[in-house]
């Protein structure tokens, strides 16, 4: 079995970075805005823009790393792990990767509110969201595996993200024209 | 045999007329040929708080190596910060304005895009043709990013070039700095508590952050027992290599002849977080901690035993810096630097450790956080000058220009320094600002501004919710501890807050 074949069809690859794409930019664009009456204080409109072009290039690498990281475990993995059922299983293992990464993103504050022994608390904290996500992530690979239900829900989800991701990795792509032209050109 | 970092710059140094740790551009390199008059040095220690100086008469014994260099520098006592955080202080400082003027207002901001012509480097081209600078503060290279591109004979160090790792984005996308600065601190975990934009490899980012602060901590672990210096934007450095840096450039200026060079160097320490070096842990420890004051209210509710221990490490870290300081002018002695070098050494701004206050970002504007050091040794000085006029980080500019036999520029609102060729007022009216919460670009509705005039020292609080029209006023030669209120009570009070208050509705004006 040659290597290309251990990988899955591009139109896949693309609608599970589309999957992603949704929740990676719903939490940029909620981070940003929520920082924006600070942004307001310093910069002009066109400059706020511009700082907005560098969070969507990076929502842009988020969303290639996610997908290219579940598409490269579909291809290490066993057939009947992942790649049999590539696009349910890979979509919900990413889209439970963006919920618990935003989740992740208030674990210091969780460490925080067991003890002020910072030193002491972090690594308990941490293990225990690694641990976390490794407890929902197998079985809910396995569950996309087995349950037509799940391999339907997901398929209408991409679905109805398509138009509104895709837009959002347009906006992400233009962004990168822009800063490739502001700095490398 | 491997050689690290550190022992390279030092052969550097040793070789005298070695390259500098990094190439100048080709064309400084070319600029470097035209002769002049002394070089210049401009160094700034970042959130160097005079009141924390036994040069300055503070109780420990923090800064020994200043107070025997002193010998031969003009010393100025009552030398203040225009703002209270870098960017405000920074930006006063190197054009010759104040933040309501270059509107250096918030952290990590820029000045107004109109002004950037009006700085340091551009006024002194004709003298110092060949400029460089270097800052381990993101905040600071942020201006002079701003400053370059009104005035590209200035070449810029990166961050990374004096620091044992590298920041990473804002140095990529070298051609916009400030906007790359705020897509790196928006997208990053740096900020807290502000949660990343950058939702996914924020994640490998928060776990590699972890292990470079534990590397560091392990290798650094003799030297640094409190963890390896670092700045705001979580990049570790050490001290050592940069004050080697320094030396290695002038050498090279003085092997080559490059007469007409100028350098602005500005480092982090002593900022917090505070990191000295194991041998200055020992010191201060039976000596009395400084006195107690009542929380002010803006208190940050931070406890009496707390401030005393950050005050104790603040003050061991500057035994550290001048140390450093001591160990740059010996060899600057030895290579003879000295005698064609102008060097000026302040900060942008102080470090408030009382009132339950710690830190610098706080509207309270109290001498700690606005009395920085200043001085200034020209060469072939021989005897200490100490100057006890109030003077401010705006007539640094203006200074140097008359120095270089330039005309002054008219948009500064400095004046030369009294003892160096300047007017001696002592009612002159000198001002520091904090204006975070204000946009760059409307009025100044809500801040602080302290005005020092004479004896005494008027601090304004103005727009705070709850805290509107708010004053206090001390005469500081009877109580320089701040300690006793003459306002309303006080004619004089009233007149200076009348005054600060028809400063401010003047610089708005523009704005209205």
């Amino acid at each position: 079995m040659g290597l290309s074949s251990r990988f899955p069809p591009r139109v896949e690859y693309l609608q599970l970075a589309l999957a992603v794409a949704l929740p990676i930019h719903i939490w940029a664009y909620l981070q940003f805005f929520s920082q924006a009456s600070s942004l307001v204080l310093r910069l002009t409109f066109l400059e706020i823009l511009h700082v907005l072009a560098y969070v969507l290039v990076s929502s842009l690498l988020d969303v290639l790393v996610l997908a290219g990281a579940l598409t490269l475990l579909a291809a290490m993995l066993p057939a009947r792990v992942m790649r049999n059922h590539f696009l349910a299983a890979s979509s919900l293992i990413g889209l439970w990767t963006c919920i618990w990464a935003a989740l992740f993103q208030f674990a210091d504050r969780v460490a925080i509110l067991f003890t002020k022994n910072a030193a002491f608390a972090y690594p308990i904290v941490l293990a225990v969201f690694i641990l976390i996500y490794f407890v929902v992530a197998l079985p809910g690979m396995n569950l996309a595996r087995s349950s037509s239900l799940i391999q339907k829900l997901v398929s209408a989800y991409i679905d109805r993200v398509t138009i509104l991701s895709g837009l959002f990795l347009l906006l992400d792509l233009l962004s990168l024209l822009i800063l490739i032209g502001l700095n490398l050109v | 045999m491997r050689i690290n970092r550190r022992e390279f710059l030092k052969i550097l140094g040793l070789l005298g007329g070695a390259l500098p740790l990094i190439r100048p551009r080709p064309q400084a390199r070319l600029n470097a040929a035209t002769p002049g008059g002394p070089n210049l040095l401009l160094l700034v220690f970042d959130t160097f708080s005079a009141e924390h100086m036994s040069l300055y008469g503070y109780g420990r014994k923090t800064t020994p190596q200043l107070e025997r260099l002193s010998a031969r520098a003009t010393v100025f006592h009552e030398h203040y910060a225009g703002g209270n955080f870098t960017t405000a202080g920074t930006a006063s400082l190197l054009t010759g304005t104040y933040p309501w003027t270059h509107r250096g207002l918030q952290l990590s901001g820029s000045i107004l895009n109109p002004l950037k012509g009006n700085n340091l480097f551009a006024a002194l081209a004709s003298k110092y043709q060949f400029q460089q600078s270097y800052t381990h503060n993101p905040l600071a290279q942020i201006l002079l990013e701003q400053f370059r591109d009104a005035h590209p004979g200035l070449y810029l160090h990166p961050i990374h070039s004096l620091t044992v790792d590298d920041d990473r984005l804002a140095d990529f996308f070298k051609n916009d700095y400030e906007y790359a600065y705020w897509g790196e601190l928006i997208n990053r975990r740096l900020a807290e508590p502000v949660l990343p934009t950058n939702l996914i490899l924020s994640v490998p980012d928060y776990f590699f952050q972890l292990y470079r602060v534990m590397r560091y901590a392990r290798i650094y672990r003799e030297q640094f027992p409190h963890g390896l210096p670092i700045n705001s934007n979580g990049t570790f450095f050490v001290l050592d290599e940069a004050i080697d840096w320094i030396s290695t450039l002038f050498n090279t200026w003085q092997g080559g002849h490059a007469a007409g060079s100028l350098a602005y160097v500005h480092l982090f320490p002593p900022h917090e977080s505070y990191h000295p070096r194991r041998e200055f842990l020992q010191l201060f420890q039976d000596a009395q901690p400084p006195i107690a004051k009542p929380p002010h209210f803006f208190t940050e509710n931070y406890d009496q035993s707390f401030l005393d221990n950050q005050a104790t490490l603040y003050d061991q870290y500057i035994a550290y810096v001048d140390a450093e300081i001591g160990r740059l002018f010996a060899l600057f002695e030895q290579t003879g630097v000295l005698e064609n070098t102008i060097i000026v050494l302040t900060s942008d701004h102080g470090q408030l450790i009382e009132r339950g206050i710690h830190g610098h970002s706080t509207p309270v504007l109290y001498e700690p956080l606005t009395h920085i050091p200043l001085l200034i040794w020209q060469p072939g000085q021989q005897t200490r000058k100490d100057i006890y006029l109030p003077t401010s980080a705006v007539d640094i500019l203006p200074t140097l220009m008359h120095f270089s036999g330039n005309a002054l520029p008219t948009w500064g609102e400095g004046q030369v320094l009294p003892g160096l060729g300047g007017p001696e007022n002592a009612d002159r009216s000198i001002f520091t600002l904090e204006a975070k919460l204000n946009s760059k670009f409307k009025a100044i509705t809500i801040g602080t501004v302290a005005m020092r005039k004479g004896e005494h020292k008027l601090i304004h609080y103005f727009g705070y919710p709850g805290f509107d029209d708010q004053t206090e006023c001390f005469d500081l030669s009877v109580d320089p501890g701040e300690l006793n209120n003459l306002y309303p009570a006080s004619i004089l009070a009233r007149q200076l807050k009348e005054e600060a208050l028809a400063k401010i509705e003047t610089v708005n004006t523009p704005y209205r």
